[in-house]
């Protein structure tokens, strides 16, 4: 998938692992390639991984520009607007990450230079993984309104990725409207893994602001699923959708019931009781490990 | 058969008349439609933000067939004859896209546009002034030296 990208020597030792096992693979400028398996990180050495860094394969500083020179397709116009986000997503959902130097005119972040690292982030369409907590969540055709809670990398853009594809299914008259403003939940559905999902308006690449408002307005969505949701930038649109009648399934970083509950900003949120259900996801036996469901009150109402 | 050679020999200079002709006019063309590149990629770099290969793919159906031949082989004697002097701001001009944001490619292909319609101005002038008169000259040659035979 990434053999025209990655420079050879990267994309031939990529090539021996198996793709569903692959979570991530870092490259930094002159160090060790690094590759996360099943959560667990290797240095990526020619013929296997390895936990020691002596034969590791490394990508020089021009090596790194000329993948980024790839990724945009020579048009790096194209994807400044990501970049300036911090990442850029590739067909498949693939999201990577970069790191390096900001150029600033006026205070405003312009684009990034002398990008230093790279991540990526293979995304996994496992499906049917979100069916135990799919009945907390759709109760008598009902959709509670849902935050996906977990620390980066434990599996909630995986579990709502499911769960749009159990809801669409299951629910074919509902409207989901889904706010894709990473193109990392809709874009594996471009890939291999192909669902006919039919019932599902889609904004991609587009700020949850614009896809909110706008899609309330003309869409009349009946659930609209999104990722991430920054609590300072995100809190009043998303009041304003739960208010208006408009289910909401969002996912956000916490690690836990009591993190969520000390984020200052989302304590007016915690209070008004607008979300009924949080999904509780960690990395604690594995990738998307289940920690809890609990209710409006923060009981725990399924494992 | 001494008209009939006097016939070929005429048409081979009307041939060679309008090859030089030729020479200028795709000269001119083909900056003609390096000036629509620019102005085609500015625009849709502004709007859609479209990446360059799909722009390009898309522009090269619209222009012409021998300045489309002339810049994608522009490694060939063949390119050198008609781009002279100026085949390197053209292959410049095209290493020179896609490396940038938005303001930069637009100031980029702005600047690459006025090079191209400056050179695409005296290349009309040379058609209209030194085609015409090649071309002019030589029929009227051909015509001289035809009578002269007859």
């Amino acid at each position: 998938m990434l053999d025209s990208i990655l420079p050879t020597k990267i994309s031939n030792a990529l090539n021996k692992i198996p793709y569903n096992s692959l979570c991530e693979l870092r490259i930094r400028a002159n160090n060790p390639t690094i590759v996360n398996i099943l959560g667990e990180n290797y240095f990526l050495c020619n013929t296997q991984l390895s936990k020691i860094s002596n034969e590791s394969l490394t990508v020089s500083m021009g090596e790194l520009q000329s993948i980024i020179q790839k990724i945009s397709n020579n048009s790096f116009y194209s994807i400044n607007d990501q970049l300036i986000e911090g990442y850029v997503t590739l067909s498949g959902g693939i999201r990577i990450g970069v790191c390096g130097e900001a150029v600033q005119i006026d205070g405003k972040l312009k684009t990034i230079k002398n990008i230093s690292s790279i991540n990526f982030r293979f995304p996994h369409l496992l499906k049917n993984c979100s069916l135990k907590i799919y009945p907390y969540i759709v109760q008598n055709n009902i959709v509670k309104n849902t935050l996906i809670i977990s620390p980066p990398g434990a599996g909630k853009t995986t579990y709502l990725r499911d769960l749009i594809y159990q809801l669409s299914s299951k629910e074919k008259l509902l409207n989901i409207l889904v706010v894709d403003e990473r193109q990392e939940i809709t874009s594996i559905f471009d890939g291999e893994n192909t669902i006919n999902l039919s019932n599902i308006d889609v904004y991609k690449n587009s700020t949850k602001k614009f896809g909110f408002e706008n899609g309330i307005r003309s869409m009349k969505p009946d659930v609209i699923v999104t990722d991430e949701i920054n609590i300072e930038k995100d809190l009043d649109i998303i009041e304003n959708a739960l208010t208006s009648g408009v289910k909401v399934i969002a996912t956000l970083h916490a690690s836990s019931i009591q993190d969520l509950k000390n984020k200052q900003a989302f304590k007016y949120m915690l209070q008004k009781n607008l979300f009924e259900r949080f999904v509780v996801l960690s990395n604690s036996n594995g990738v998307g490990t289940l920690e809890g469901i609990f209710n409006e009150n923060f009981v725990l109402i399924g494992v | 058969m001494k008209l009939f050679l006097i016939f070929l020999l005429f048409a081979s200079f009307v041939l060679v008349a309008i090859f030089v002709y030729m020479y200028y006019l795709v000269r001119q063309k083909l900056f003609f439609d390096l000036v629509y590149i620019c102005r085609s990629l500015k625009n849709n770099i502004s709007f859609n933000k479209n990446q360059i290969n799909d722009l390009l793919t898309n522009i090269f159906k619209q222009i012409n067939k021998t300045s489309r031949y002339i810049i994608k082989n522009n490694k060939l004697s063949f390119s050198n004859y008609f781009l002279k002097n100026d085949k390197k701001k053209v292959i410049d001009f095209f290493k020179s896209i896609g490396h940038g944001d938005v303001n930069f490619e637009i100031n980029n292909l702005n600047y690459y546009e006025n090079i191209f319609v400056e050179i695409e101005n005296k290349s009309k002038d040379e058609l209209q002034k030194k085609g015409l008169m090649y071309f002019k000259l030589i029929i009227g040659i051909g015509i001289i030296i035809c009578i002269l035979l007859f």
